[in-house]
């Protein structure tokens, strides 16, 4: 999944994971090992403390639109009558569990033992992945972790350590598993350790040049977003990512190295655009160098600065940080996010992505938009993108704004 | 047509402060207790056709509920609220309140959180009776009115008055006694009503019931999270199709009773929460909803189910194929009407689709089950 030509050693590193994560999955699940399903937030640190395997639909749906497959995929859902209105990875997630894997690059997901989801970064997950509680009986669990409008109040806190602890008595009685606090404790530390080398990574984007792209970040945050979080093999290979691209920086070598134009991603990523956008990006001499979906990763709410505060119960640590990704944030936390980010980063121009297949991520986008120019004073435009159904996707319509853009942020400096 | 700014003076005549509400499903009785009149924002196409405030803030992918809302809480309209309430339903509306906020600083929104665990469990119990709580101290902050058993007791009792009179006037449109359609008007404006203007309507409405029933070819449960517009659910009257029974959040989704004594008021919530009529924008509640379209339809003696589809509504459309399945697995034909923010303009194609389902019905009833 590797955009980046500048890490070749992190990219085969990154091949390598996936692959090899992909086909552990199968491998596993056919000896015995009960499966689970999860929503991508959900905190895999717990689930370190049995012996499971662990799936991600959404990572799943990524990676086959990044490969090219999520139309197709989509379509087979929509004719199972899912309507193109739906997220398309939940279309692709669930065309590809109808066609029993056919056309995926992983040959789909073991069938599921479990099911976990949560209703912050997404409420409707819980719906999508009810639909195979429904087909096949999977118990399925739902965390509700109340939406951050503010900074987490402390019965909020409560409540979702609470139901992580019931959580656990969930998977118990379903797997006959005991549950290891010691590996799971083990997992928090090892993903603290990631993010500390995650911010590392991100801050070489301060750079100007910058080190890396927001495509590289999209690129490497595919483990974590899998069993990896929590590994040693995920602190290993951000160890890897840093170091080379440090070595890289080093040699003077960047991914756009005439750098003209600093720009800030707001959404998902653009799985089925990440080589196109970034080439043509290049030849503009613009560099997308930081994103919220990926520079929310190991923060708290409305922030953008690293969490390491040890609590000394690795639960409420982890329902400190349920709400790290961008969805669940209020207005006003994003927009003082995205302020942050812009000084941060010294961001020239903001591209704010309205999403169709990611409503959480996309309603009140018009509203920060403004937020954030006020704030600011940096100009920034709106694109229409699906992140993994290109059917929806225009790319002379989307280079023509952010062309506009690069010629506002021109006009500006002239 | 009268508009939403009409109803807001209207309501206003009680004298109590107007709480504006979304989604379907708040606390109206502790409102009531509380001195204050909830009018619940939702279908509100029948009094604001416009967007053009929405629009600004609000993308054309959201459903129409959500742009209408936006409307009412970013036009004129909004004005006329002396504040607001939200509870979590769908990703949309959990991203509205401070859009609005935003664009009004002196409206203040009173948000609670409603738990979504299935099966419900204890410590969510917990956390909506801590909300309950929470939230009726700081209504009473703000509008200076305490709250009192007493009170909360009287409001129980009469919008179990309220709903009794709603459910009347349901079962004489299912007997054909009554349009529909005149049925659905009139609980879509009892919404956005006090309660005494509300039972008013109500009353009225079931005095002007006809003594023998309209015929009937079809007979139907309507399923959606809001009814379909007037002019569609007359082309429903006009070729015969009656509903018999519905399944529509504004309205037999919303008449779920209370328990019958009052008690504490965190132990009513909790009790009438997780007893609700099930929802696809109440997650806990999904368990229930499998089982309960076939039974409904068996009950109501209906011949199909039509389900009115919401476009962008997520929440729905990702149970509609399973459902649709369900119904047609249980001998029921079912049929999805999509309808988008300016459907009621484009009436005819609707007229060929129902009219087909009818037909379809009609020609069904002779074959063996």
């Amino acid at each position: 999944m590797s955009e980046t030509k500048l890490l070749p050693k992190s990219g085969k590193n990154l091949s390598r994971l996936m692959t090899g994560y992909y086909a552990s999955c199968h491998q596993e699940a056919a000896a015995g090992k009960p499966v689970v399903w999860i929503a991508i937030i959900v905190p895999i640190e717990i689930l370190h403390g049995f012996n499971l395997v662990v799936a991600v639909p959404e990572n799943h749906a990524a990676m086959c639109a990044a490969k090219g497959v999520g139309p197709a995929q989509c379509e087979a859902a929509e004719a199972a009558g899912y309507s193109l209105d739906l997220c398309s990875y939940a279309r692709i997630d669930l065309g590809t569990a109808f066609q029993g894997g056919q056309g995926s690059p992983s040959l789909g997901l073991p069938k599921a033992d479990l099911i976990i989801s949560n209703n912050n970064n997404c409420s409707l997950i819980h719906k999508w992945f009810d639909v195979y509680r429904r087909m096949n009986g999977t118990p399925h669990f739902l965390l509700d972790v109340p939406f951050c409008y503010g900074p987490q109040r402390e019965k909020d806190l409560n409540y979702i350590l609470a139901q992580y602890r019931e959580m656990i008595r969930f998977i118990e009685n379903r797997t006959g598993q005991r549950f290891d606090p010691e590996r799971a404790a083990q997992a928090v530390e090892n993903a603290r350790e990631c993010h500390r080398l995650w911010k590392r990574f991100l801050g070489l984007a301060k750079h100007r040049p910058a080190g890396i792209t927001a495509f590289d970040t999209f690129a490497h945050m595919a483990p974590y977003l899998t069993r990896f979080r929590g590994s040693r093999e995920m602190v290993e290979h951000m160890r890897l990512v840093v170091s080379e691209a440090e070595e890289q920086m080093a040699q003077g070598l960047y991914p756009v190295p005439g750098e003209k134009y600093r720009l800030l991603w707001d959404n998902i990523a653009p799985w089925h655009q990440m080589r196109p956008m970034s080439s043509r990006l290049k030849e503009l001499g613009a560099n997308i160098v930081h994103a919220t979906y990926t520079g929310c990763m190991g923060s708290l709410e409305g922030q953008t600065s690293l969490y390491d505060d040890p609590d000394p119960d690795p639960l409420r640590h982890l329902a400190r940080q349920a709400n790290f990704s961008m969805c669940p944030h209020g207005l006003n936390l994003r927009a003082k996010a995205m302020a942050e980010m812009i000084r941060d980063y010294a961001i020239d121009g903001v591209i704010f992505v309205s999403n169709r297949s990611c409503k959480p991520y996309s309603v009140m986008q018009m509203d920060q938009k403004e937020m954030v120019v006020q704030a600011t004073g940096v100009p920034s435009v709106m694109l229409d993108l699906d992140h993994a159904d290109n059917r929806k996707y225009s790319e002379s319509a989307a280079f023509l704004r952010i062309e506009a853009l690069l010629e506002e942020i021109d006009a500006a400096r002239a | 047509m009268q508009d939403l700014a009409a109803l807001q003076k209207k309501a206003r005549e009680a004298g109590r402060p107007l709480l504006g509400c979304f989604p379907p499903y708040p606390p109206l009785e502790l409102f009531t207790a509380l001195g204050l009149t909830p009018l619940v924002l939702w279908n509100l196409g029948p009094w604001q056709r416009d967007t053009a405030q929405a629009d600004g803030h609000v993308q054309p992918f959201a459903c129409s509920v959500a742009r209408r809302l936006a409307q009412a809480c970013l036009g004129p309209e909004a004005a006329g609220f002396d504040a607001l309430f939200m509870y979590n339903a769908c990703d949309t509306l959990r991203n509205l309140p401070e859009v609005i906020e935003q664009a009004n600083p002196d409206l203040t929104i009173h948000r609670m959180h409603l738990p979504q665990t299935h099966p419900p469990r204890e410590h969510a119990r917990a956390y909506l009776e801590g909300e309950i709580r929470d939230l009726a101290v700081r209504l009473a902050a703000g509008f200076g009115t305490p709250f009192s058993r007493d009170a909360f007791g009287d409001a129980v009792e009469r919008h179990g008055r309220l709903r009794a009179l709603a459910l009347e006037a349901a079962g004489l449109a299912a007997r054909g006694l009554l349009p529909f359609s005149r049925y659905a008007g009139a609980m879509n404006r009892v919404w956005l009503s006090s309660l005494e203007d509300g039972e008013g309507l109500l009353k009225e409405l079931i005095a002007r019931a006809a003594r023998t029933p309209a015929p009937a070819r079809a007979r139907v449960v309507l399923s959606g999270i809001q009814p379909p517009p007037g002019p569609i659910l007359d082309l429903m009257e006009e070729g015969g199709i009656r509903v018999v029974a519905d399944d529509i959040a504004s309205l037999s989704r919303a008449l779920t009773p209370g328990p019958a004594t009052p008690g504490d008021l965190g132990a009513y919530w909790w009790a009438w929460y997780m007893g609700h009529h099930p929802c696809p924008t109440l997650l806990y509640s999904v368990e229930r909803r499998m089982g309960l379209l076939p039974d409904l339809a068996r009950r109501s003696g209906a011949e199909g189910v039509i389900f009115v589809g919401e476009k962008f509504c997520e929440c729905e459309y990702f149970e509609f194929p399973l459902l649709t399945r369900e119904i047609q697995g249980a001998g029921f034909p079912a049929m999805v009407l999509e309808l988008a923010i300016d459907d009621r303009d484009n009436l005819e194609a609707f007229r060929t689709r129902l009219e087909a389902f009818a037909e379809a019905i009609e020609s069904g009833k002779g074959r063996p089950s």
